[in-house]
């Protein structure tokens, strides 16, 4: 029954137009770069000043990788029908990052998030 | 090593907050959407409580909602006409527009951002400029990876004035008493009074404060004046950490444009920091919301910001794992 979801780091690289509008903290730590993942929710944090989406992304080799995913703060979040309970602990996702840490840590800023069924869930603002 | 942190990242997560335990299907476009597409303001987005899942392969939209979850905008924006400005009436609940976001100013205030030109332009004193030098920011011309930055609201001081203004000015719900014009903010869900019961700036502060010493004279029938001293040193004057000292003095000159709409300057004057005024904000645009308008929640808990901070640290580790070749 424990069917192990085959996960995997999909695409790397594509310079990306634009970034997040993120506040509060900057952007020293992370490069406009598109990532993207996909992997199983781990925890889906509703916090300020920012959101977070954990998701552990399995590599062809079988290791995990916990990735951070930042996301906007839930007062702007809401705006693109977000909630505290839009993801629960092992959803199925694809993130679409428009920039990562500079330093290659699995850290990055969320554009949008692809549900299982196919759904976007884009929260990147203009 | 990175993933160790990300590790105990989460660990501090799961210890600091529950587990999500429903799952809450995002709005569709087919019949799982907003409550209808009507022009009103205040309307109802069916968002919350929808049983069924997500329509595959639709997407979701922006659309700007109140902490009620209703949709809204601002009143000019649903086709009604502004009448006259009220006299001596600042009332009301107001929003940046064209844009709810338009007063984030992440990167500075719109007249002054951090940018080359414009630090340029600043008539910082000696002192002044020695001063911003030394704030470790996460935007403008002074930014700085997560773990330098020294940002006194990166711990949730609290924001202070000007800066409630000057960064994240969102919703504002503007109260009117006889005396008083009293701001209430939805950026870390804080509040101004402004006195204008025609009493003096004090003339001598012997006790600092946050958000300072405001008083407020209408200088015509539609254009009030709020002149603010007495403020914590502490306090950064923007997101970009445009400094001060206690000799600043804040001019806010609100303008009642017409019925739906506000227009806010910002004078800064501190000789200490800077050898000459300088704006901030000209003319910037507040509109007018729904009087239904329910001012969502923003605020900085101490918590939830060491976490963060906790969790964004490992972009700034020097050398994780997954880069070494």
């Amino acid at each position: 029954m424990k069917r192990l979801f085959q996960a995997s780091l999909l695409l790397l690289v594509l310079l990306a137009g634009s970034t997040p509008l993120f506040a509060h903290h900057g952007n020293a730590s992370y490069e406009n770069k598109e990532v993207t993942i996909k992997g199983k929710v781990t925890q889906w944090l509703w916090t300020n000043p920012h959101s977070f989406l954990m998701v552990d992304v399995t590599d062809e080799n079988g290791k995990i990788v916990h990735w951070v995913c930042e996301n906007q703060a839930p007062s702007t979040l809401v705006n693109f029908g977000f909630t505290a309970k839009t993801f629960k602990a092992g959803d199925e996702v694809t993130v679409v990052m428009a920039a990562v840490a500079k330093n290659g840590a699995p850290v990055g800023r969320i554009n949008k998030v692809i549900l299982a069924s196919g759904y976007v869930m884009n929260s990147e603002v203009r | 090593m990175p993933r160790r942190v990300v590790a105990s990242a989460i660990a501090i997560a799961a210890l600091t907050l529950p587990p999500v335990t429903h799952a809450q299907a995002p709005a569709g476009p087919q019949g799982q959407g907003r409550g209808g597409q009507g022009t009103g303001t205040g309307q109802a987005t069916g968002r919350r409580g929808q049983a069924a899942g997500p329509a595959p392969n639709g997407q979701n939209e922006n659309i700007h909602l109140d902490g009620w979850n209703r949709k809204q905008a601002p009143v000019e924006a649903t086709g009604k006409k502004p009448g006259p400005a009220p006299v001596h009436d600042l009332s009301g609940i107001w929003e940046p527009v064209p844009r709810y976001r338009d007063g984030v100013f992440a990167s500075g205030p719109k007249d002054m951002p951090s940018d080359k030109e414009h630090e340029a332009m600043m008539p910082y004193t000696p002192l002044g400029k020695q001063t911003m030098l030394s704030h470790k920011t996460g935007f403008g011309t002074n930014i700085a990876p997560i773990a330098e930055i020294n940002d006194p609201f990166d711990t949730c001081d609290p924001i202070g004035f000007p800066r409630i203004i000057l960064f994240n000015l969102r919703a504002v719900q503007i109260v009117q008493t006889k005396n008083q014009v009293l701001m209430l903010y939805q950026n870390t869900r804080t509040f101004r009074t402004i006195w204008t019961d025609g009493r003096e700036i004090p003339k001598e502060i012997t006790e600092p404060r946050w958000f300072g010493y405001s008083v407020g004279k209408w200088v015509d029938p539609t254009t009030l004046v709020v002149t603010t001293t007495g403020l914590d040193e502490s306090t950064w004057i923007d997101n970009v950490g445009r400094p001060h000292s206690d000799q600043l003095v804040v001019e806010e000159t609100y303008h009642r444009a017409d019925e739906f709409n506000i227009e806010l300057t910002v004078k800064i004057t501190d000789p200490v920091m800077y050898t000459q005024p300088w704006y901030p904000l000209k003319n910037f645009r507040l509109g007018m919301n729904s009087p239904d308008f329910d001012i969502r929640e923003m605020i900085c808990a101490v918590s939830q910001q060491a976490l963060f901070n906790q969790l964004l640290k490992t972009a700034t580790d020097p050398a994780p794992e997954k880069s070494e070749k």
